[in-house]
């Protein structure tokens, strides 16, 4: 059992089999063992973190392409589902108007998650389709004002699959953010700090073994001198 | 009808540059005699930039109900009775904003107004009513209550349709016994005609819409000068064959260039434009060559039309909508 007076500056300190940085401890090939299984499995981790990383990358880019052509497409129908609207008030009057627009019902939309490489995101859940649609319409049946829902109705379809790409991107990029500093963390302080205490502590071993090695050698020296 | 306006004062009115610049030239006319509209002379201008279309709607609205009661009260008892049923129209629509608000739960927003001596039903009562089978129990029995069947299809369909449409077949059915007593072709083919287009138009936008079919019997109001077959035939059949389906109708060709979609979109608003242009022509054609009940009756038509122009003419001048649309809407 070699110890070593000398202790390595950078030194661990184990924590749940782990290392981590604080104390001092010696050189030794257990700890130096040690250390290099570590520095595999941070290495590996640093790896999937860069996956991991670039995956959500990827999919903030696309979902950012998405968000760019469905704001757009949103803004239009709205606007086409105004002028519809403006129509239709005009011909009922407002009165008239409030009246056929209180037989409109709710329309339900229902809120779920699913997860986006292993980020939650929202995902809204409502009538999508016209036959979908008239659940809420049953009631309306003068033909402008029926238009003119019909019309909002898909707009709302189009703002909400908004909000869903908007929340998405806002999670993913939040993750991203913290994959990021992750992999940052890992790849220019606790890799390099645990690659050079692992030199040092290979060097320190070394420097033992020559050292042994000269002792022994003059041992053996001195013994056949005593012999002769 | 000289105090009905004329289509070139409509037409000024059309091409005007907002809602105040209406209510100024309208100052000019017989509507300067109504309330709102006689203080807007006096009005100062930060106040007349704050005038409301939805203000002059009233204005309008109050003017037609009126007229039609004026001529009712100074007709002679037939004619009386035909136009006192004639002008029940507002009753019931006034009866249909309350059922569609009670059903949805919603306050009711605005009634057409209605003077005591105008009406037999208690809007007040209905309007305080907890919920819509209250409001239909408190309905005078004879002349509007709902058929049980009506009620039965509410309950089944969960849709108000069916009541409205219940509403409109007991007022139909009392203007057409009330007009046969007159014997007078010209009234009975122009309330044919009316019936002909709010059904045309209920089935095409069963049809365009895509609304549940198996109502559509339900929603035909009988009366019409058009048969339930070929009326049916419109929910079913495609929406290039309307035309086909009106033949020989005065409907068919107004309608033909209307019905076909634009960028793969039917306006409704143009549909319903292509069908009531026949029946204004028909009004005008009628009053032109009559002095007998058939004038009064193309009198009251015109007197609604007119109400409902300044209304649509008002509301597009605050929502600065199109003039090309606003042509289309506009009965001239």
């Amino acid at each position: 059992m070699r110890s070593s007076s000398k202790n390595i500056t950078l030194a661990i300190k184990e924590s749940d089999g782990m290392a981590a940085f604080g104390e001092r401890v010696s050189a030794t090939p257990g700890i130096l063992l040690r250390l290099r299984e570590q520095l595999e499995f941070i290495q590996k981790a640093k790896n999937i973190l860069e996956m991991k990383r670039d995956h959500l990358a990827a999919e903030v880019n696309k979902l950012l392409r998405d968000l760019s052509s469905n704001r757009e497409e949103a803004e239009k129908s709205l606007t086409e589902a105004y002028d519809y609207l403006k129509i239709s008030y005009s011909k009922l009057g407002h009165s008239g108007f409030s009246s056929v627009a209180s037989s409109v019902g709710l329309v339900d939309v229902r809120t779920s998650v699913r997860t986006i490489i292993g980020v939650e995101v929202p995902k809204l859940i409502w009538p999508e389709t016209v036959s979908e649609q008239q659940g809420s319409l049953e009631n309306l049946l003068e033909p402008t004002a029926r238009q003119a829902a019909e019309k909002l109705l898909l707009s709302l379809g189009k703002w909400l699959k908004l909000a869903e790409v908007e929340a998405s991107v806002e999670r993913i990029s939040v993750e991203l953010m913290m994959t990021n500093r992750k992999v940052n963390a890992l790849q220019n302080i606790v890799i390099p700090n645990l690659t050079q205490l692992i030199t040092r502590i290979e060097e320190q071993l070394e420097e033992e073994d020559l050292e042994d090695f000269f002792k022994a050698k003059k041992m053996k020296s001195i013994i056949r001198g005593k012999r002769h | 009808m000289t105090h009905l306006l004329r289509p070139d004062e409509i037409q000024k009115l059309v091409n005007a540059d907002s809602v105040q610049r209406l209510a100024e030239q309208l100052m000019a006319t017989d509507y300067s005699s109504e309330g709102e509209l006689q203080g807007v002379a006096e009005m100062s201008r930060p106040r007349l930039e704050k005038l409301r279309a939805s203000e002059l709607e009233e204005v309008f609205l109050r003017k037609m109900v009126s007229r039609l009661f004026f001529i009712s009260s100074i007709s002679p008892v037939k004619v009386k009775e035909f136009v006192l049923a004639y002008s029940r129209r507002f009753e019931f629509e006034n009866i249909k904003r309350v059922i569609r608000a009670k059903h949805s739960g919603e306050k009711v927003e605005q009634l057409i107004p209605l003077t005591k001596e105008q009406t037999l039903v208690n809007f007040e009562a209905l309007l305080e009513a907890e919920d819509l089978a209250t409001v239909i129990k408190m309905l005078p029995e004879r002349r509007y209550a709902p058929s049980a069947e009506s009620l039965n299809l509410y309950n089944e369909y969960n849709t108000t349709l069916v009541l409205e449409s219940q509403l409109d077949k007991i007022y139909y059915r009392a203007v057409l016994l009330a007009a046969k007593k007159l014997k007078d072709r010209d009234v009975m083919r122009l309330i044919g005609m009316e019936i002909d287009v709010r059904n045309i138009l209920t089935l095409l936008t069963m049809n365009v819409r895509k609304v549940k079919p198996e109502l559509v019997e339900h929603l035909i109001i009988p009366g019409g000068t058009l048969r339930g077959g070929r009326l049916v035939s419109m929910v079913q059949t495609g929406i290039g064959e309307i035309q086909s389906l009106l033949e020989g109708t005065p409907f068919a060709r107004s309608v033909g260039g209307a019905v076909e979609a634009i960028g793969g979109e039917i306006e409704m608003y143009r549909v319903e434009a292509a069908l009531l242009a026949p029946f204004f022509e028909r009004v005008k054609s009628t009053v032109n060559k009559s002095l007998g009940i058939s004038y009064v009756m193309g009198y009251l038509i015109r007197s609604e039309i007119e109400a409902k122009n300044l209304i649509a003419i008002t509301m597009a001048k605050q929502l600065k909508l199109s003039v090309d649309i606003l042509q289309d809407i506009v009965l001239v």
